[in-house]
This record gives C-alpha cells, sequence and structure tokens, in this order.
C-alpha cells in the first residue's frame, strides 16, 4: 500500500493535495449551523449533474419533441420520474441552500478582507447557477418554459441601438423557438456546469488559500502553536467531514421529504402551467419566473419604462445582481461577525433580509398598484442597504472582538 | 428589420400586459375527494374514460399496457395466487378460480388434477410471462376499443383536424389533472347545465361557454346523484392516475428512503459525537 502510495506520489502530488486541502486544512472548530450549506452545495450540484447525465440520455432538445420526451421520462423510463424530480427539487434546492449559504457570509462578514476574491467567486458562481437555471427551465417546453423565456430574453432587445439583433443573435430566429432550445439544451447540459465546476474549484482553492471564516470574525491564523498550527483549528478531515455527513443526512430528509411527497411544491417548484406544452399563439394570463429569480424579476418590473424603453428597468436587474461585488469594499466596519457589530448594521441587515424576500414575493404576483408601490419601496431598500453600507457600517458602537474563538 | 421591431413590441406588450392584468375570476370548484390509492375507483375510471371521453380526447402520453400493469395486473396475480394455493393445498377448486386460471394461461382446466400438474410443471419466468399477458389481454376486451396494440400510446379515435373543425379543440387530457387540478376537472364534469343558447344545448359553470357536449347526461340521467357524482369521481380519479402514475409508487418509496435516512442519521450522529469528543477534550493533536 505504501509502495503504491509511493509510486503515486512520485507522479503526482496526491498526498499533499490531501493533506493541504482535507487532513490538514485547519478549519476553526466553532463552525455553527450556517457552515452546512457550503457542502450542501457540492452535494446539490453533484445530484444535478449526476441526475442531468441521465435525464439527457432520453430528453430530446427539439421544439417538437421537447414537451412529450419529459413525459416519456415520468412515464416509459425505468425510474424516470424519480431522476426528474430529483433534478427538478434539485434545482431549487441549490437556490435554497445557496441564499442560506450567502446569507452566512452577511451574518459573519465571510467577503471582508482577505476573503474579498472568494466572495466575488462567489457572486460569478450565483450569477452563472441562474443562468443555468432559467436555462434548464426552458427545455421541458411548457407554457411557462416558452413565455418566460420570451420575457426574459426579450429584455436584451431593449439594448438601444443593438437590442434586435442582440436578440436575433441569442434566439437564432425572431422569436424563441427550435433554435433557442437547441442552444439553451448545450449551454444548459456543457458550457455553464462546465463554468460552475471549475468556478467551484477557484472558488474552494481561493477558501483555502486564506482559511475560512468562523461566526466570530477572528483570524485564527494569527494564534498559532509552536508546530505552526492554528490553536483554535481542527482538521477538516476527520472532524469536519464527519460533521458534514451529519448535515448531509439531515438535508437529504428533508429533500426526499418533497422528491416523494410534494414533488411540485404547490406550484412553486414546478408551475401547473408548465404542463401545458408551449403554444406561441397563447399567452398565459400571469407570467412569472420561478421563485427563485422573483426577487430580480421585481425589480425589474418596479423601474418603469423611460423614453419609452424597458431598458432602466434591465440596467436595475443587473445592478442588483452585480452590485453584491462590491460589497467588501463598501463595508468599512473594523469587526467582521454580526456578534460583535453595532445596532445599525443589524438593523439594516434585517432590512435587506426583508426587502429581499418581499420582492421575491411580488415577483410571482400579478402587478397590482400596491403591489408595484411596494415592489418600488422595497426596490429603493434593497439598493439602500449597499449604497448606505460605508455609512451605517461605520457608526453605532462595536462590540470588544475577543483573541481567540469563543464556544 | 420590420419583423424584429414586432418582436420587441410584442415582447414589451407582454411586459405591459403582465403589469396590468390582474388573477383570472375565480370559480368555485368543489372537492374532489378522489384517491389514488384506491383500485377499484381507478379501473372503474378507466373504464368510464375510454367509453365516454377517449372518443374525441386522447391521452396520448399513457401507453394501454401501463394502464394495464398499474391496475389490472395486481387482480390478476391474486386471482392467480389463490388458485395456486388451493390447488396445492388439495383444496377443491371453485369454478371462478379455474376461469381466472384458464383466462390466464390459455389453458383449458377443468378439474384439480389438471391444475395441480400444470402448477408442477410451469417455470416461474413463464408464470411471470403469462401473467403480463393475461393482463394485456385484459385490457385489450376492457379499455381497446380500435385495432390498437397494447403497447401503443392512447391516441384518440377522432383526427385533431376535424376535433378542431367541429369543436374548436378537443385537448388532450395527459395531463389535465396537473395544470387544473383534479377539483377542476371533478367540478367541470359535473358543471354541466342546460342553456338553449348553445349549440349542444348546455353551457358550464366551471369553464363558461365550453364547447363541449355534455356527453355523461346518459349517465346523470340514469343514476342517482350520489352514484352519478362516484362516476364523476372515478373518472376524475383516473385522470389524476393519468397526470402522474409514479403516484402509484412515490409514497410508499418515500417512506423506504425516509426510514432508511432516519437510520442513517443515526450513525452518522453517533460517529460524529465519537470523533468530536477529541475536540471537545483538546485531544486531537495527541496523534502526532
Amino acid at each position: 500500500m505504501d509502495n503504491n502510495k509511493n509510486w503515486i506520489d512520485q507522479r503526482f502530488p496526491l498526498t499533499k493535495v490531501w493533506n493541504e486541502h482535507l487532513a490538514e486544512y485547519y478549519t476553526p472548530r466553532n463552525f455553527n449551523f450556517w457552515y452546512f450549506f457550503g457542502s450542501l452545495a457540492m452535494l446539490v450540484l453533484v445530484i444535478q449533474i449526476v441526475t442531468g447525465i441521465f435525464l439527457t440520455m432520453h430528453f430530446k432538445p427539439d421544439a417538437a419533441y421537447a414537451f412529450a420526451s419529459v413525459e416519456y421520462i415520468m412515464r416509459d423510463v425505468d425510474w424516470g420520474w424519480l431522476i426528474r424530480y430529483l433534478h427538478s427539487t434539485g434545482a431549487s434546492a441549490f437556490f435554497i441552500v445557496i441564499y442560506l449559504h450567502m446569507y452566512r457570509g452577511l451574518l459573519y462578514g465571510s467577503y471582508k478582507a482577505p476573503r474579498e476574491l472568494i466572495w466575488i467567486l462567489g457572486i460569478v458562481l450565483y450569477i452563472a447557477l441562474m443562468a443555468e437555471a432559467f436555462m434548464g427551465y426552458v427545455l421541458p417546453w411548457g407554457q411557462m418554459s416558452y413565455w418566460g423565456a420570451q420575457v426574459i430574453i426579450s429584455l436584451f432587445g431593449s439594448v438601444p441601438v443593438f437590442g434586435p439583433d442582440i436578440l436575433i443573435f441569442i434566439l437564432g430566429d425572431y422569436a424563441v423557438g427550435d433554435p433557442a432550445i437547441n442552444r439553451f439544451f448545450s449551454l444548459h447540459v456543457i458550457a455553464l456546469p462546465l463554468m460552475l465546476v471549475v468556478l467551484v474549484f477557484l472558488h474552494i482553492v481561493a477558501l483555502h488559500t486564506v482559511g475560512s471564516n468562523n461566526p466570530d470574525g477572528v483570524e485564527i491564523k494569527k494564534n498559532k502553536d509552536k508546530n505552526g498550527i492554528p490553536k483554535d483549528g481542527i482538521p477538516f478531515h476527520p472532524y469536519y467531514s464527519v460533521k458534514d455527513i451529519v448535515g448531509v443526512v439531515v438535508f437529504l430528509m428533508i429533500f426526499s421529504a418533497v422528491v416523494f411527497f410534494a414533488p411540485a411544491m404547490n406550484g412553486y417548484f414546478l408551475e401547473n402551467a408548465n404542463f401545458v406544452e408551449a403554444n406561441p399563439l397563447k399567452t398565459p394570463d400571469h407570467i412569472a419566473p420561478l421563485w427563485y429569480l422573483t426577487p430580480f424579476y421585481s425589480v425589474l418590473r418596479a423601474i418603469p419604462p423611460m423614453f419609452g424603453s424597458q431598458f432602466p428597468g434591465v440596467v436595475g436587474m443587473f445592478a442588483a445582481l452585480l452590485i453584491l461585488i462590491a460589497l467588501p469594499w463598501l463595508d468599512r466596519s473594523s469587526v467582521k461577525s454580526i456578534r460583535y457589530r453595532s445596532w445599525p448594521y443589524k438593523v439594516a441587515l434585517g432590512v435587506f433580509v426583508i426587502s429581499f424576500v418581499v420582492l421575491g414575493y411580488l415577483g410571482m404576483q400579478p402587478v397590482t398598484p400596491i403591489n408595484a408601490l411596494l415592489a418600488r419601496v422595497f426596490t429603493v431598500t434593497y439598493f439602500g442597504f449597499f449604497i448606505l453600507m460605508p455609512w451605517f457600517t461605520s457608526i453605532g458602537k462595536i462590540k470588544p472582538v475577543p483573541t481567540r474563538v469563543t464556544e | 428589420m420590420k419583423k424584429q421591431s414586432h418582436t420587441v413590441l410584442v415582447a414589451v406588450a407582454i411586459l405591459t400586459f403582465s403589469f396590468n392584468v390582474f388573477a383570472s375570476t375565480e370559480v368555485h370548484l368543489d372537492y374532489a375527494n378522489t384517491d389514488i390509492s384506491d383500485k377499484k375507483s381507478l379501473q372503474r375510471g378507466a373504464k368510464l374514460f375510454m367509453n365516454y371521453c377517449s372518443g374525441c380526447h386522447s391521452i396520448q402520453f399513457m401507453r394501454y399496457n401501463h394502464i394495464g400493469k398499474d391496475l389490472f395486473l395486481d387482480d390478476i396475480i391474486a386471482a392467480y395466487e389463490k388458485a395456486r394455493v388451493a390447488a396445492l393445498s388439495n383444496k377443491p377448486l371453485e369454478r371462478g378460480d379455474l376461469v381466472a386460471l384458464s383466462r390466464a394461461f390459455d389453458n383449458e382446466l377443468t378439474n384439480l388434477d389438471q391444475a395441480k400438474s400444470f402448477f408442477a410443471k410451469i417455470s416461474n419466468e413463464e408464470i411471470e410471462k403469462n401473467l403480463i399477458k393475461a393482463t394485456d389481454k385484459e385490457v385489450e376486451k376492457n379499455l381497446i376499443f380500435t385495432d390498437e396494440k397494447v403497447g401503443s400510446l392512447i391516441i384518440s379515435a377522432m383526427p385533431v383536424s376535424d376535433a378542431n373543425q367541429w369543436f374548436g379543440n378537443s385537448p388532450d387530457l395527459s395531463l389535465v389533472s396537473r395544470s387544473k387540478g383534479v377539483d377542476w376537472i371533478y367540478s367541470y364534469l359535473r358543471g354541466f347545465y342546460r342553456d338553449d343558447s348553445r349549440i349542444f344545448g348546455v353551457n358550464n359553470h366551471v369553464l363558461e361557454n365550453a364547447s363541449m357536449p355534455d356527453v355523461l347526461w346518459q349517465l346523470k340521467q340514469d343514476k342517482s346523484s350520489k352514484e352519478f357524482d362516484q362516476d364523476i369521481r372515478d373518472i376524475t380519479n383516473f385522470l389524476d392516475y393519468v397526470g402522474e402514475p409514479a403516484q402509484l409508487v412515490r409514497f410508499n418509496l418515500g417512506i423506504k428512503v425516509l426510514g432508511f435516512l432516519f437510520v442513517l442519521f443515526i450513525f452518522a450522529y453517533l460517529l460524529k459525537k465519537e470523533y468530536w469528543k477529541d475536540v471537545k477534550y483538546g485531544k486531537w493533536r495527541a496523534k502526532d
């Protein structure tokens, strides 16, 4: 056994990689509940890739056959229904896990120096994931797939001067149709997943270079013993690998409960209207994207057309996403963790979370005068969180940060 | 260029449309109270559907033999089991059991000795093959009124072009339970009322100005209202099954999966606890 190991180690840094990233990767000992979601996001990525491989074996990316081929998978393919539900539930689960993972970053200031690059890679991952989910949602070719795509893609048509040409370039046609489903399929099964996997790799390499943050926001590398091992660190493997297994099993219990007992999640994970095949001649009464995209859809709708163009709304929607990248530089506080932050930050974070959730809810609802007003108010508070951050992170009294992590 | 700007216009129109539209006016729907695990109800629903609905409506994603396997195979297996147990324990075979056996195995069995020698020489694979064949025969007899094969998808006898000409359209019903819901189907089928201004003399409470005639009028006339409601409930139940045949298996499988995960959780938790004793008592570094 040792001979084999040596043979490989002379040719590939197996032991070195194992030690650097697992057995001798020192992780703060005080991780709490919020630290399960990184490993869970990787688990969901694997679930999506594996189920996706099997779905691709039976799915037909053709406007004439796509809808029928999904129903063929649901009925005639052995275990096809299970694979499909794992994949559709996995899509929503991915976003639940990612949103909680990102919220953890906000709670404990994980985006602050020296972890800015991890945060930026994470945001790029998040945006790539949204594109991946959107393309995937078009593939079953139901009414919502079709009309959701029509609405979202038409946004690019609102770009001044080049809009119509961009639209044709994206769709390969004047409207969403067979060329669109074919290229979305290509992007969904190879281009974007490849990008996601590479980004996840970079995200983790960057993390393991600076080391993990923790609920106290204390840098454990500042306190090392004579062997150079952080005093508050424990090896990731076996301690966090066995802990993450517990998280994985609990997650799988909740995940399976949805897959087996409520795969459509009352229309939130699989919309009722999407069980009707795409019909270009029949616009549904109410078009809404799936829940994980609705906060940004709300921002889009909240900004009124200017000079007869939807373009400002489109800019607002993308700004709402891209502004996340600036977070490490907007935060002026000297402490990372919410435990030691001043009260203005706590209030602001609370308002931000409420804004995001309400915008998400409004994005699923038809626009009424009151809803439109609410969407505008919460769009303002959403952006306010970022724009006012340099101010509210530099006022108020912070609590003293301990030098070592607390239990 | 004209076409492009048209696309953008349409898209903008859709956006503004979604700005202004209110949820379509709600119609009161009755509670269907169906039970997907009630096989007898599903069987009755299948028969009613094939008799009253399939002339005009397809369920194009469903195959005849899939319905056979899901809804009728159990009965045939049960009949076979009963006969087998009786024959092997030397109990007198009932006439019905012999008939079931003969039907299943293309074999004229008239008495106990014949049945016993039959069970002695038949192999397990042959039994399975024959039971499925018997199910197919049952399906052919009860559900297929055309010259379709049992493996075919269930397409309506009425050509789509004719349907469009005669009724406007005649939608496929494979997924109606998923897009509209069971309560909608139940309420719609019970919702016909007399309206002489309409071409077929009926209108519908749930779908105003529906172009479908009240094809179940004869059932409504001949049966008590309770029996009629049960018929509608059976059709609704069957369409719920057709919308997602996996419903028949996923609940039971889900319970098993959750049971397994629960046991796994106990072991995973104990393993974690054991390892973390090191961390708790600061012993983890003792190893090096």
